[in-house]
């Protein structure tokens, strides 16, 4: 038991020391960018996010010129760490005086402020993050598939080879991959655990730029009122901060995803920086703070291909803000202003479309293929993707943009069984589940900003990059966690509108504390029930192998390869993405995925057998795996009917079936001596 | 005086929205809430 708690101390210490090399590095870079921050919070969460982005740039670096190691990050680090000693001998200054004259006087104001439910709110906030971090402290199992199948695996496939390269067997391994640089990290210092600590960092840090994002829309609406000298009762930006930050814990999707090693929260701390940054620029019109925006955008470019969206509203708001304030040097600045910061994003984001572009001819692989063409794809291949994703949400109709928000809120999230109607539930992730839902908090107090007079102009800017976020979902692909950026977004805006109802009379302040009180206790019940099971291996009652071995048919197998296949071993696996833990080469073997092998060629060849075993011979591919679970091999054609019929002739001898998991060995004696009989 | 009926009448209808929301919401979530809650007491009973 201790032992597991001493290494899950080790991975938080670990944590914070990469989150205060960041800090400094990040409060360095923005010290040059002549970026002046409000409030000590607001500058740390900025720096952190700079000083990761320049970290992950940096690991691409290294690991481009074929040096990644831990040696690597570890000297990475140090240059970091030397580059931001000033910023350090400011922050203790501060720190210090904070501590003993800030920090106890903020804890007195905030027992002042919070009324008896919004505390009880808080605390359920803390309970909320508690399930958080034990969640991320378990090892990654079935239910982090994607983790398991490329985020994690492709940082530690390239570990394993001491540099980036192109990883043929998935599409998945060109997406741009900047949060996968910092599970590089990760993984060098210490293992998964320290991988997913980084994703947790990156939910705390939404949590507190919504702190600044809510407090920043309601204080503008002090500001443009105090100067019309209105005697409107005005929402409290501390509880609209308060509010915001609590949204996020509203959202059962956010609280399951901060356990994984998934990078969705990592798109949305750096989109939320980027609106924090743009709303700070419009109220303080210094460069620097457009600049951030500019650097926020292009990392969020370089995280997830949706990233690109966030181009339109920098261009937009650069340039009309602009034009709204019509001087002469305004217009000059009009057109140099949003040029230079859409540059200073594509700047930032190039290294990915690059390399993209050099391995492939598509800087988007495997997406608009009808558009770039490009090498390792087909447009079989792209239609079949397309189609895939195409599957998901509901049509694409007037009508059902209305109901999406319903839909997203009522019917995303239950089960079959579970539905009072009885109705299925709308397909916006795989497999709807509760941890698939965004929650109360948001159908309950957007819509209610069509009410609010006087209304912030942040709040506007802030809703119109929703909707246009949310239109270019609905009509491309529903996939819920594509929304994920948006929704947080969203949660300024819900913090701004309960604060709004909080200042409105009896009825509408009980409402709104019982709402909010209700959509974090039903947040926390999700996550309590999504935690639960990695509670015994999180405090060491259960080995992480035990664990495992209960929980992914994967890790039997792996298990089995990594003690019994020698180690020049390539595994090819069907029906079974989820190679994370095997200590052998490998790659995936269903079409679809790569043009490693043609099965179109060897189907149409005369002799199909034949021509599959020599594709896995002209690969080195020494033992085939099979998902039961996910690969029939009761289907006919190419592959699977091939491979019933190659173990049937004694082709294939299975060294293991577990769990649905069947290890097979090829027997390339058998198969000469068959090939010579054929001749 | 107009103005102000009107803000109570945004007061009234804000509020109801809210109201009418949460409680559908739980409606509909009632039996995935009433599972999970007797899994816990089970599991606390253990």
């Amino acid at each position: 038991m201790w032992t597991a708690i001493a290494r899950h101390l080790l991975d938080l210490l670990l944590l914070s020391m990469l989150l205060c090399i960041s800090c400094g590095f990040g409060a360095r870079v923005l010290t040059l960018m002549r970026v002046k921050f409000a409030y000590p919070i607001e500058a740390a969460v900025c720096a952190i996010g700079v000083g990761l982005a320049v970290l992950a740039n940096g690991v691409f670096i290294v690991g481009v010129l074929g040096w990644i190691n831990r040696t690597s990050v570890l000297i990475l680090l140090a240059i970091m760490l030397f580059l931001s000693v000033p910023s350090f001998k400011v922050a203790w200054r501060h720190l210090i005086t904070n501590i003993y004259f800030s920090f106890p006087e903020r804890l007195l104001k905030l027992r002042s402020i919070q009324s008896p439910i919004e505390r009880i709110i808080t605390a359920l906030c803390i309970l909320s993050l508690l399930c958080v971090l034990v969640g991320s402290l378990s090892p990654p199992t079935l239910v982090e598939w994607d983790s398991l199948s490329y985020h994690l695996a492709i940082p530690k496939l390239y570990l394993k080879a001491g540099r980036i390269y192109f990883v043929h067997f998935t599409s998945h391994a060109s997406f741009p991959f900047t949060t996968e640089m910092l599970y590089t990290v990760g993984l060098a210092l210490s293992g998964h655990g320290l991988a997913k600590l980084i994703h947790f960092a990156f939910f705390i840090g939404c949590a507190l730029l919504l702190l600044c994002v809510g407090n920043s829309i309601a204080l503008q609406l002090w500001h443009s009122e105090s100067q019309n000298g209105s005697d409107e009762r005005l929402p409290s930006p501390t509880r609209s901060a308060w509010a915001a930050s609590w949204a996020l814990f509203t959202m059962p999707i956010a609280l399951a995803e901060a356990s994984t090693a998934y990078i969705d929260m990592a798109l949305s701390f750096y989109v939320l920086l980027f609106v924090h940054a743009l709303m700070r620029w419009l109220s303080m019109r210094s460069f620097g703070w457009l600049g951030l925006a500019a650097v926020a955008c292009g990392v969020c470019m370089g995280i997830k291909y949706t990233g690109v969206l966030l181009l339109v509203p920098l261009l937009c708001i650069a340039s009309l803000s602009h034009v709204v304030r019509k001087t002469q040097r305004r217009a000059r600045l009009s057109v140099t202003q949003p040029l230079i910061s859409v540059a200073i994003a594509l700047i930032v984001a190039s290294p990915w479309y690059i390399k993209n572009l050099l391995l492939t001819g598509n800087p988007f692989f495997p997406f608009f293929y009808e558009l770039f063409d490009g090498r390792w794809w087909n447009e079989k291949m792209a239609e079949q993707y397309r189609r895939h994703q195409l599957e998901f949400g509901t049509r694409r109709t007037p009508l059902h943009l209305l109901l999406s928000p319903w839909n997203l809120t009522m019917r995303s999230d239950i089960p079959k069984g579970f539905t009072r109607s009885g109705k299925e539930p709308i397909r916006y992730e795989v497999n709807p589940n509760p941890t698939s839902g965004i929650g109360l908090a948001f159908l309950a107090f957007v819509p209610t900003v069509a009410l609010m007079r006087p209304l912030s102009s942040y709040a506007t800017l802030l809703l119109a990059i929703c909707a246009y976020w949310f239109l270019a979902w609905f009509y491309s692909v529903q996939y819920l966690r594509y929304l994920l950026p948006c929704i947080v977004m969203l949660c300024g805006i819900v913090g701004y509108s309960y604060s709004h109802w909080f200042e409105r009379g009896v009825l509408a302040r009980a409402v709104s504390q019982v709402a909010m009180l209700i959509a974090v206790a039903y947040s926390l019940l999700i996550s309590f029930a999504w935690s639960l099971p990695s509670v015994p291996v999180v405090f060491g009652i259960m080995s992480e192998d035990e664990y495992l071995e209960r929980t992914l048919p994967s890790y039997v197998a792996a298990k089995y390869i990594n003690r019994h296949l020698p180690k020049d071993a390539k595994i090819i696996t069907y029906g079974e993405p989820l190679c994370y833990y095997f200590e052998r080469d490998y790659l995936w073997g269903d079409p679809g995925h790569n043009l490693l092998i043609d099965y179109d060629r060897v189907a149409s060849s005369s002799d199909q057998m034949a021509a599959l075993f020599e594709a896995y011979r002209r690969l080195g591919v020494t033992h085939i795996l099979l998902n039961r679970r996910y690969f029939a091999l009761t289907a006919e054609g190419v592959p699977n009917g091939l491979l019933r019929r190659a173990i049937e002739m004694g082709l294939l001898n299975q060294l293991m079936s577990q769990m649905g998991e069947e290890l097979y060995e090829i027997d390339w004696e058998a198969f000469d001596a068959m090939r010579k009989r054929s001749d | 005086m107009r103005s102000n009926s009107l803000e109570m009448l945004r007061c009234i209808v804000g509020a109801l929205w809210i109201c009418a929301i949460t409680v559908l919401f739980v409606l509909e979530h009632s039996y995935l809430i009433a599972y999970f809650v007797e899994h816990f007491l089970r599991l606390a009973n253990l």
